[in-house]
């Protein structure tokens, strides 16, 4: 009886079930086209790096013992005397150097094929045992002869014959392009772009003449690539290792695996977000439909039926919501994949493909995450109908007694402190699982906002309704009324568009405390008036020929031309980014000050910054126990103390040190400093003109640099917006709702209004009053929980750098603005439902 | 579902009112009338014929109560009457305008501006209080009440001292009172009441009947109520009988008992 009561119920609420449906079918198409991407996009890799395994059994590279440089590409190359060792090993069939390294094509625009995307290589022709196979002419075979892939000579146009000039460690030179080739069995690329030189330039400019970047060998029949890569690896030098092809296909995806990791775990979170918005809705709509229902239900309960089955029949049309809901959302997230792939193939980032890969997880996880939530948000209203008493069947007034809002408050304040005291642990990183802390703690105060928001809904309303009222009278009145006289309804609506404004508050309040706080920092400290970099955009640094400082630095006008770069060394195990550079030459472009120590770091030393010393009570004197890129371990002593510097960071290793153990010794960034009565313009055309051979480099004075740190903050804050637009989304989805549901209930209400005489118009304004008034007090709310946490989060990372607080109130502004415009959006349909409404059958509803 | 009423009855009865546009009209000023008014509801199997073909008109400054057995279209005569509901056939005038001629624009203006209303139940806004509730016709319409009039309204219904309440702090018959109030403040050409007193205890609904045929005695307001009461009816100046979507008759100067009499006939 109970399963055909929920099937009819269902049946006869098509419309506003199917508004809920849809909230959960946004929330969880994120989830599960997050999980299906990532999933396509790792098999699609593996496929891609596995390729190479079939022709190749052991690869022989410099040892590292983690990825040291910040480039992540300098690796010890290895000589060719290794490569006449690994050949004599018994078992070795065939073995080759391969040489890989950064070489860009410049384009017909002057500019770099391929910007700041995925790395430009250039390789030795023929590169390795893999297949890159001839589309046009023939192999590069003189110093100025090049082959390019298939991709990028469709892209620009190049072709055999062509003159192109390629990058590479030195300044750019011209080369003909003689033959056309394509990247593995498929010819994608993923966006990389690949110049191939004959091996003996290929070595000069991507290695070192003589060297290679790495050798694979191919194991005689009978032989495993295991046994081959112990006894090769026992007569190479102890600084080379050899690894399996497996392995090092495994090893090179990690990285890739890594980065998808997290992008999939950020994509996730704005899933988890959107699902959390849309329980707001499933909850509310549930809610209405069980205040309404309440004389059936009344009824259900007088003839016998008991609270279980009342719950049930609730439960019941949520199971169905929530399923419906979840499949849907499977089948819209296999199209957001798609859509993803999309996006990622416009910035550049054309990930290798293989069929859309829905893993049997990715759908248990959806529809498990789907239905849970609806029903965990039905269960209460559920819980609710079972409490109707019988006698509410008899009686005239259909609307529930008001029930105290006492143990909310108890609730809400408890949950509110709570959720601050996770958030607070989360944000000092004193806990476990910093993320999962200030998670679990913001999902808390939104919840106790949530509860304790019906407390203001009233007053807040009518105060936000009473210059609307008297600008626009009687409408106005009714429709700031109307939103007042259910305070819980009003509050849960607009919960749903408070979390999403809350989110998008913060991340702007960050983003502007980053941007003042870069500001700060910059105006303070940054005493090169110049800087040349490789590439600007995202991705990591790329580096150069240490030989540009010396050509800057001969530029008339110029005092001193610092070349520096980053790397990575482990201290007492932790791995930390250290500045790298001659310290004295340094401190004027940094503006470093020391407070103890000398200014300089010979072998083993390191200089730290005040802050970082004090908190690893070291002073100038203290030694720490250190590893190397190259794997060697060393006591590493301080030699000095400098005040905290945003330019230099926490570390500063000496040139000596990095030389020692960092292969290449190339730089990233080169400090120019000119002289004080030189003219800044003039200077810079010059600096220019000595940097034309080299399109891979960058020049920026101190107003670009902050204009492009500003710029990767407004990026990083567009994103993460756009993102969190899609819960904006869910929550107007929740407005449309609330409003039509309240429509249906105020049947008889708009009817009366239509017969004395409200015209369609005027009704439709007055349900746009509403939804302005639920839209705006959400938002209100949304801003000032974001203020909140901005502010916390601001504090938690002053230590960091982020050490101003900025409130974006013009920016805030405009959001408040954009959700009086949501609320006018979201009353469209639910207004003109109403509006279109027989006036005699509204009358008639009983 | 048919009444008993053979086909003689009928006619016989019906020979008491008039029954062309031209006798209505030669019976007085009239503040609305019906000609030739018809009703279906619904096609095929689920045809109902509401009004089969009513020509009535309304007496300008008198209280008319329209009374009938449930189901003989009492309610859907108000409606069409009031602008609330179209016509299948025929035309309904109030005043001068022919209603059946307008959009639904003008046709809410003429209920908002011309009209006031009393509906059995549910007749308040529940968010606005007594006082916005008697003047949201002309809150509405963006004019301003005439303070004199609505003294004088306000104090004929004694609602003085509730003016500030919520519907839902108000008695039933103070909310049909407020409800007279407002069909009443905006000086509307005619009030249309159905069932004014259906809910309401015999001392509350008198109270909303006396209020009724006050205004019409002493501001020389139309009123039309629709009953199914011999009570209620004998508060009125002429009674009009409906069966079947017919006119059967019409009683002037009524009492109960006559009223009674005529709807034992009716119910035969
Ligand atoms: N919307 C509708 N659809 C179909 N039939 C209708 C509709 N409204 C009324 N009817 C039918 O029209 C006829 C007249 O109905 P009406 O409501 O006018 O009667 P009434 O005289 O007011 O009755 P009561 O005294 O019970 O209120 C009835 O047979 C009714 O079933
Ligand atoms: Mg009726």
């Amino acid at each position: 009886m109970i399963t055909r009561l929920t099937l009819k119920n269902l049946a006869a609420h098509k419309l506003r079930l199917g508004l809920t449906a849809l909230a959960v079918v946004l929330g969880t198409a994120f989830v599960a086209g997050t999980l299906i991407f990532s999933g396509t996009t790792d098999k699609a890799f593996d496929d891609l790096f596995s390729e190479g395994t079939h022709t190749v059994d052991v690869t022989v590279q410099g040892r590292q013992a983690f990825a040291g440089s910040a480039d992540g590409v300098a690796v010890k190359p290895v000589p060719a005397s290794v490569l006449d060792e690994v050949r004599g090993v018994d078992g070795v069939a065939e073995a080759r150097g391969q040489i890989t390294g950064f070489a860009a094509i410049v384009g017909r625009d002057g500019k770099i094929v391929g910007g700041n995307g995925p790395p430009q290589l250039g390789i030795g022709w023929p590169s390795s045992l893999s297949d890159y196979g001839l589309v046009t002419g023939r192999g590069p075979a003189g110093p100025h002869e090049i082959a390019i892939d298939s991709v990028t000579a469709e892209k620009t146009g190049y072709t055999t014959g062509d003159q192109v000039k390629v990058v590479a460690k030195g300044p750019a030179e011209p080369y003909e392009v003689v033959g056309v080739f394509k990247v593995g069995a498929s010819g994608r690329t993923g966006g990389v772009t690949y110049a191939a030189f004959d091996p003996a330039t290929a070595q000069r400019l991507l290695v070192e003449p003589g060297s290679f970047s790495g050798i694979v060998a191919k194991a005689a029949n009978g032989v495993s690539p295991a046994e081959l890569a112990t006894r090769v690896g026992a007569v190479v030098p102890a600084e080379y290792e050899a690894i399996t092809a497996q392995q090092a296909a495994d090893d090179a995806a990690g990285g890739v695996r890594e980065l998808l990791g997290f992008l999939s775990t950020f994509l996730l979170t704005f899933g988890v977000i959107s699902i959390f918005v849309g329980s707001f809705i499933i909850f509310n709509t549930f809610s209405m439909l069980v205040a309404q229902r309440t004389r059936d239900l009344a009824l259900l309960r007088a003839v016998g039926a008991s609270r279980r089955q009342v719950t049930l029949s609730v439960m019941g049309e949520a199971l169905g919501v929530g399923l419906l809901g979840s499949i849907a959302g499977l089948l819209a997230g296999a199209g957001l994949a798609v859509g993803l792939r999309g996006l990622f193939s416009a910035f550049g980032a054309d990930l290798p493909t293989t069929g859309l890969v829905i893993a049997p997880s990715t759908v248990v996880w959806t529809l498990a995450v789907g239905v849970t939530v609806t029903l965990v948000a039905a269960y209460f209203p559920a819980r609710r109908a079972a409490k109707t008493p019988p006698v509410a069947a008899l009686r005239d007034d259909v609307a529930t007694p008001a029930r105290s809002l006492r143990a909310r408050a108890v609730a809400g304040g408890l949950s509110a402190v709570v959720g601050a005291a996770l958030l607070a642990t989360g944000l000092a990183g004193d806990g476990g699982n910093p993320l999962a802390l200030v998670g679990g703690g913001a999902l808390l105060v939104f919840l106790a906002v949530a509860m304790l928001s019906p407390l203001f809904a009233r007053p807040v309303t009518r105060v936000l309704g009473a210059p609307l009222v008297r600008l626009f009278g009687t409408t106005a009145r009714l429709g700031s009324g109307n939103a007042q006289r259910n305070p819980r309804r009003t509050s849960a609506t607009a919960a749903a568009l408070m979390i999403g404004m809350a989110l998008i508050a913060t991340v702007s309040v960050l983003a502007a405390s980053m941007t003042a706080s870069i500001d700060k920092a910059l105006d303070g400290s940054l005493g090169a008036d110049f800087q040349v970099s490789a590439g600007g955009g995202f991705g990591p640094p790329g580096s150069f020929d240490p030989s540009v400082a010396a050509a800057l630095a001969a530029v008339p006008g110029v005092r001193s031309a610092t070349p520096m770069t980053y790397a990575q060394v482990k201290l007492d195990n932790e791995p930390v980014f250290a500045a790298v550079g001659d310290p004295a030459a340094l401190a004027g472009p940094f503006g470093l000050e020391m407070e103890s120590g000398t200014l300089a770091a010979g072998a083993d030393e390191i200089l730290v910054d005040a802050k970082t010393a004090k908190a690893g009570g070291w002073t100038a004197g203290s030694t720490v126990r250190g590893q190397y890129a190259d794997g060697a371990f060393a006591t590493i002593r301080i030699a000095g103390v400098f005040a905290d510097n945003p330019m230099a960071g926490s570390y500063l290793m000496g040139e000596a040190t990095h030389a020692a153990h960092y292969p290449g010794s190339r730089v990233s960034t080169v400090l120019v400093v000119k002289e004080p009565t030189a003219d800044a313009a003039a200077v810079r055309k010059d600096l220019d003109a000595s940097l034309a051979a080299y399109p891979n480099l960058t020049l920026q004075d101190q107003s670009d640099i902050k204009e492009q740190a500003r710029a990767s903050v407004g990026q990083l804050l567009t994103m993460i917006t756009a993102l969190l637009v899609l819960s904006i989304v869910i929550a107007i989805l929740g407005i449309i709702n609330t409003l039509a549901l309240s429509v249906i209930e105020r049947t008889r209400e708009i009817g009366l209004l239509r017969a004395v005489g409200m015209g369609r118009r005027q009704l439709r304004r007055m349900i746009r009053y509403e939804s302005v008034l639920i839209s705006v007090f959400g938002a209100l709310l949304g801003i000032a929980v974001g203020i909140g946490f901005g502010w916390a989060v601001q504090r938690a990372l002053a230590s960091q750098g982020i050490d101003v607080l900025s409130v974006p109130a013009a920016q805030l502004g405009a959001y408040l603005a954009a959700a009086a415009l949501v609320g006018v959006l979201a009353a469209v349909w639910p207004a003109r439902r109403a509006a279109r409404m027989d006036v005699l059958r509204a009358i008639a509803t009983q | 579902m048919t009444f008993p009423l053979t086909t003689s009855v009928n006619r016989d009865l019906a020979g008491a009112a008039p029954t062309t546009d031209d006798e209505i009209r030669s019976a007085g000023p009239l503040a609305a009338r019906a000609v030739g008014v018809t009703k279906v509801y619904g096609t095929g199997d689920a045809r109902v014929s509401a009004l089969g073909g009513v020509t009535l008109g309304i007496p300008g400054g008198r209280f008319t109560a329209i009374m009938g057995p449930s189901g003989s279209g009492k309610s859907t005569l108000m409606h069409c009457l009031a602008g609330l509901d179209t016509v299948t056939d025929g035309k309904v005038f109030v005043g001068d305008v022919e209603l059946t001629r307008l959009d639904d624009r003008r046709l809410t203006r003429l209920r908002r501006d011309r009209i006031g209303f009393v509906f059995q139940s549910f007749n308040l806004i529940p968010t606005l209080t007594a006082l916005e509730n008697i003047t949201l016709p002309m809150d509405i319409a963006g004019v301003r009440p005439d303070p004199a009039w609505l003294d004088t309204v306000i104090d004929t219904v004694g609602l003085r001292p509730r003016l500030r309440h919520r519907p839902s702090e108000l008695s039933g018959g103070q909310q049909q009172r407020v409800a007279c109030a407002r069909a009443l403040a905006s000086k509307p050409e005619i009030i249309f009441a159905d069932e004014p007193t259906g809910n309401l205890d015999s001392r509350s609904g008198a109270e909303v009947l006396s209020f009724l045929r006050n205004s019409v005695r002493e501001m020389g307001q139309t009123v039309v109520m629709v009953t199914h009461d011999p009570v209620a009816a004998s508060y009125a100046d002429l009674v009009v009988f409906l069966a079947d979507g017919r006119i059967v008759d019409q009683l002037a100067d009524p009492t109960a008992e006559g009223v009674l009499e005529r709807m034992k006939g009716l119910d035969r």
